[in-house]
């Protein structure tokens, strides 16, 4: 175990075969006969900080900072819940936003439908130097050895939610997540809509066909579910806990739950 | 390369493989074997510590991470003849079974209770998610933890 003081330090062990360790709620369930480097004596990988409307967040912030940074910010309630909802309680002062987002073979990250639809980009170093992204891009690409070093999220003017299918409550993954998030005219005609879906494929995406074509639309909620089931283009990921069609199944009810939380008079 | 931490208040140097587990230390080097060893993948929370204060799954954490921390496991809250008010409501709820979860359960509930000393009993359930109990007396642990607020008031 190395413990890497800048960022540069991490990246050459990183390249010699050491596996970049942040929570360790991944890490230490896979194979332990690698070198881990931690990156928790980097400076300021654990910022929350707001500059205008934009807020930047640090990879090693957990999942429970941000919920608990979150909790009075409407706009990215997706997030909060996200991160908030994630795991068990232990797990989430462990599990950190850049561990979520980096481990390439989760399929069930919660806190990545979230930012895809809240506009993230990331921030990533590699041997050729710092890079801006946005996130769908780092997600459809994934580049070679980097380090995740923050997260920017642009200012906020609508709603958003986020809703999990589990079989239990809480403790484990979903088997389908959905965000959404919504900025709709008073007489409800919608504005702008994102929507992004986690656990069902091998990694979260948006889902553009829904969202073009209740854009511009006052949709009645009675049809939606109907909208989403013809909409849908997703393959569902078969796993143990649930087979892929149930996923894509119940990707309608989601929708219809996430949209009814967000034109509520009090929703989020 | 030797870590230096302390567990329940004791200093201990440790110069073993830093990708050890904290649990694995605590149950086979120091014979503290309150943290139990069950799903070894952060689901159950059998194995729960307080790491500098702050409940954490001891089966996911590598001792290379624990330089200057404090640990305290369930040896080292309370005591027998002056049990924390969580383990006292307990035992007069009558709640534990098999006890496998309850080291765990108590280190959880009593940072909980510390940081939420009125919740709801949805807080509570809320709370507990990370702390499965197979023998399943979920409502029991619930009465006895909801025991506890109002008690204290009354005392106070
Ligand atoms: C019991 C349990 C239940 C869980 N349930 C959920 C859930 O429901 N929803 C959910 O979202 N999460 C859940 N998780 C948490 C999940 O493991 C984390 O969300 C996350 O994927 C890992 O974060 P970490 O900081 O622990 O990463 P680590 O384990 O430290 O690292 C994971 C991987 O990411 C890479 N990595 C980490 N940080 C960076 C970085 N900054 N730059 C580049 N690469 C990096 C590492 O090299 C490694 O390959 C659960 C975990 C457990 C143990
Ligand atoms: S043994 Fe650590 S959480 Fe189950
Ligand atoms: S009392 Fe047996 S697992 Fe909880």
């Amino acid at each position: 175990m190395i413990h890497a003081s800048s960022l540069q330090e991490a990246l050459d062990h990183q390249a010699s075969g050491a596996v970049l360790f942040a929570g360790g709620t991944w890490a230490m369930r896979g194979p332990m006969d690698r070198p881990f480097v931690t990156l928790s004596g980097i400076p300021g990988l654990d910022l929350i900080e707001g500059q205008g409307g934009q807020l930047i967040l640090g990879a090693l912030v957990t999942h429970e900072a941000l919920a608990r940074a979150l909790s009075t910010d409407p706009g990215r309630a997706a997030l909060a819940l996200a991160a908030g909802k994630s795991a068990t309680p232990a797990v989430r002062r462990m599990a950190t936003l850049g561990g979520n987002i980096c481990t390439a073979d989760f399929a069930s990250p919660d806190l990545v439908p979230a930012l895809l639809v809240l506009g993230a980009c990331v921030t990533i170093v590699t041997a050729q130097g710092v890079e801006d992204l946005p996130l769908a891009d780092y997600l459809a690409t994934p580049p070679g050895p980097h380090v995740l070093t923050h997260v920017k999220l642009p200012a906020v003017t609508g709603r958003s939610t986020h809703v999990r299918l589990m079989q239990r409550q809480a403790g484990e993954y979903p088997l389908a997540a959905l965000s959404m998030a919504l900025k709709a005219d008073p007489d409800g005609t919608i504005r702008d809509l994102r929507i992004a879906v986690g656990a069902v494929e091998a990694r979260p995406r948006r889902w553009p066909a829904l969202e073009a074509a209740l854009i511009g639309c006052t949709p009645d909620p009675a049809a939606l579910r109907g909208i989403a089931r013809d909409l849908s283009d997703f393959i569902g990921r078969d796993a143990v806990d649930a087979p892929g069609w149930y996923r894509t199944r119940v990707l309608p009810g989601l929708v219809a739950r996430a949209f009814a939380t967000l034109t509520a008079p009090e929703g989020r | 390369m030797t870590i230096s931490l302390t567990i329940n208040g004791d200093p201990l140097e440790y110069s073993g493989d830093p990708r050890r587990t904290l649990l694995s230390v605590l149950r086979n080097d120091l014979r503290l074997t309150g943290a139990k060893e069950v799903c070894g993948e952060g689901f159950c929370g059998a194995c729960t510590v307080h790491v500098d204060g702050a409940p954490k799954v001891a089966c996911l954490i590598p001792m290379g991470t624990l330089s200057g921390r404090s640990i305290t496991t369930i040896e080292g809250l309370g005591a027998p003849d002056m049990l924390n008010a969580v383990q006292q409501a307990f035992v007069d709820h009558d709640v534990v079974q098999c006890g496998m979860c309850f080291p765990g359960m108590v280190l959880s509930m009593s940072h909980f209770l510390a940081e939420t000393p009125h919740p709801t009993r949805d807080e509570i359930k809320r709370a507990m998610t990370g702390n499965l109990c197979r023998c399943t007396g979920y409502e029991r642990i619930v009465d006895a933890l909801a025991s506890i607020a109002p008690a204290q008031e009354a005392l106070s």
